[in-house]
């Protein structure tokens, strides 16, 4: 019982370890690639209740013209409108696959895995800070 | 005795103290070996285990493959599919991520998947991955050796066990295993606890060792000033007891000198008194000489007359006589006592006094109502009784009262004498029997009579004598015991 409850609590705070750690990964990422303020972003799934508890993004339930990104998984139903988005991919099948993926960060082995596709960065003409280059392939 | 005892059993009280500590310093040394044993055996039998494993999996995986892990595992999916299930088999709430991973080139610093024991969210073939601690992978490459770290960044209830697999001496794949280390951590947690308990144990020994060690310094202080105050009380009452034995001695001769100076001036008064007592007959001899002479001288002097002379003469002297045995019977002290009625007493004291009180005027008036025969030193007691008429003979006639009198009463085992002298004042009434004390500023106020009869009826009679005013003089009352 007590090594279930010890069990059950470190599980806790490493969720909420992790999405502490999501968000301030995009609060870090995002802005310094898009810079606007604040960000408006068509998100998907997990992804999308993360994004909604920083102020830096602005996140939307349909996507418009005033979304200037795409984040989450399964993008396969989008507007026109949204077809030629970039794509900051949250797993890496969708990072892999969809042709406008840019970035991905996902978690593997719980490892976080944070990557930049260099063809896709230079086709919707985004400026990498310095520091995010180490992570482009 | 006392103090050896005491000192021995500091002593012990020290060995033994001495012996507790080193005691538990050295269970707790034994305490922390075995701690360390503990946790390192923990550790190292977890990583034996997972050796053992990956050994395994390690030759299962050349062995399907044929040591062409990855050209083998690209080709056929199923054999990726036997393979990650026979890697699945090991994962364990324990043991959480099993997995294989290679690089593309040896210099490469990307890693990839090539099979993944998870059982969902599983990683795909040749998925990139990241690892934390990249150096530790590169190291197995580079060392083509085992290694195991923690991960301190991320899950650091975790550790990483990586195993090379080496083929022509050459890595090809890396077999990792994440395994928990929260069985190690309960046990590092509860060896924690007991360090803290062995340390908290240890030092409140040793806190308690200091607080004995300073209430036995202190009370050896004390003990050593106690013992230091006894022997000066010791010796302090060596000295008082020979100071009291000096003063004791003082107050002796002291008394001895009170006693003689007393004599003395009683002596003085009988002398007066004697020469009270003789004046008459002394005269009434003289008398007879002159008229024997005179009528000598005439011829007139016949026998029969000078028979009559001559007898006179010698009753004179005889009451002359008479006067000095009464006198040196007075001063005779007793050496034994002798019974005797109150009215012999006051008659024998009347004897000496009454003439000197006639000469004055002064009335005695006598209510003799005892008839007790009583035992005492007669001769002493005179001397009192004798004291207290002289004093009131003396105020009645310093204040000069108009009709002096003195009143001679005997009641039972008490005996008073009163007077009208108008008593004795009420701030001095205390002090009259003191030695010394004397209100009387005549010769005879030595201040030593009343202290001498005091002395006497309490120390020699066994009786009391007090002092009260009464209408208009004072009362001496002499109450000397029943069994007398």
């Amino acid at each position: 019982m007590k090594k279930l409850i010890i069990l059950c609590a470190v599980c806790t705070v490493m969720l909420f370890a992790n999405e502490d750690y999501e968000l301030k990964l995009y609060e870090k990422i995002l802005p310094d690639i898009f810079a606007q303020t604040p960000i408006y972003i068509y998100a998907t799934h997990e992804a999308k209740e993360i994004l909604q508890k920083s102020t830096k993004f602005k996140v939307v339930d349909r996507c418009d013209k005033r979304v200037v990104l795409l984040v989450g998984e399964d993008f396969t139903h989008l507007p026109v409108e949204c077809k030629n988005k970039p794509v900051f991919a949250t797993n890496y099948r969708t990072f892999r696959d969809n042709a406008n993926s840019f970035g991905a960060f996902y978690w593997s082995k719980g490892r976080p895995q944070v990557y930049f596709k260099q063809k896709n960065v230079q086709k919707f003409h985004i400026k990498l800070p310095s520091y995010l280059r180490k992570y482009e392939r | 005795m006392k103090e050896l005892l005491n000192k021995n059993m500091t002593y012990v009280f020290y060995i033994f103290a001495a012996l507790i500590l080193t005691g538990a310093l050295l269970i707790y040394t034994l305490f922390e070996k075995t701690s360390v044993a503990i946790r390192q055996n923990n550790l190292l039998s977890n990583i034996e285990y997972i050796d053992n494993i990956t050994t395994n999996m390690s030759a299962l995986i050349q062995t399907s493959t044929d040591n062409h892990i990855y050209e083998a595992l690209k080709k056929s999916t199923a054999l990726r599919t036997n393979l990650q299930k026979s890697l699945e088999l090991f994962v364990t709430k324990r043991y959480r991520y099993v997995y294989v991973v290679d690089k593309e080139q040896q210099n490469s610093k990307d890693f990839r998947f090539l099979l993944d024991g998870a059982r969902d969210n599983k990683a795909e073939f040749l998925e990139n991955y990241t690892p934390l601690n990249i150096q530790k992978w590169q190291e197995v490459y580079s060392t083509k050796k085992s290694l195991y770290f923690q991960n301190k960044d991320v899950e650091s209830l975790w550790m990483t066990y990586l195993k090379p697999i080496v083929i022509d001496n050459k890595v090809q794949a890396i077999i990792a295993i994440d395994f928990s280390l929260s069985d190690y951590n309960i046990i590092v947690e509860a060896l924690k606890k007991l360090h803290i308990s062995f340390i908290s144990i240890i030092l409140f020994a040793i806190f308690l060792f200091f607080v004995i060690a300073f209430f036995s310094y202190v009370d050896k202080k004390r003990i050593q000033k106690l013992t230091r105050q006894s022997q000066k009380i010791r010796k302090f009452n060596k000295t008082l007891q020979i100071k009291i034995e000096e003063e004791v001695e003082k107050n002796r001769k002291k008394d001895q000198q009170l006693i003689q100076q007393s004599r003395l001036a009683q002596m003085g008064e009988m002398i007066s008194m004697i020469a009270h007592q003789w004046r008459q007959p002394l005269s009434a001899i003289n008398s007879a000489a002159i008229a024997i002479n005179f009528k000598a001288q005439l011829n007139k002097l016949d026998a029969q007359e000078l028979i009559e002379m001559s007898d006179k003469i010698s009753s004179f002297s005889q009451h002359l006589s008479a006067t000095i045995d009464d006198f040196r019977d007075f001063f005779k002290p007793n050496k034994e006592k002798k019974q005797v009625t109150y009215n012999e007493i006051i008659e024998s004291v009347l004897n000496i006094v009454e003439t000197s009180l006639k000469n004055c005027n002064i009335t005695v008036i006598k209510e003799m109502h005892s008839e007790i025969v009583f035992n005492t030193y007669a001769n002493e007691l005179k001397q009192v009784i004798l004291n207290l008429i002289q004093n009131a003979q003396d105020i009645l006639l310093e204040r000069e009262i108009s009709n002096p009198t003195i009143v001679i009463k005997t009641e039972e085992n008490s005996l008073s004498v009163s007077d009208n002298g108008g008593g004795v004042p009420s701030e001095i009434i205390e002090k009259i029997f003191d030695p010394y004390f004397s209100t009387k500023t005549e010769k005879n106020g030595r201040g030593l009579g009343l202290y001498m009869s005091k002395m006497i009826i309490q120390e020699h009679c066994g009786g009391e004598l007090r002092v009260e005013n009464i209408g208009d003089g004072a009362q001496f009352t002499i109450q000397l015991p029943q069994e007398v």
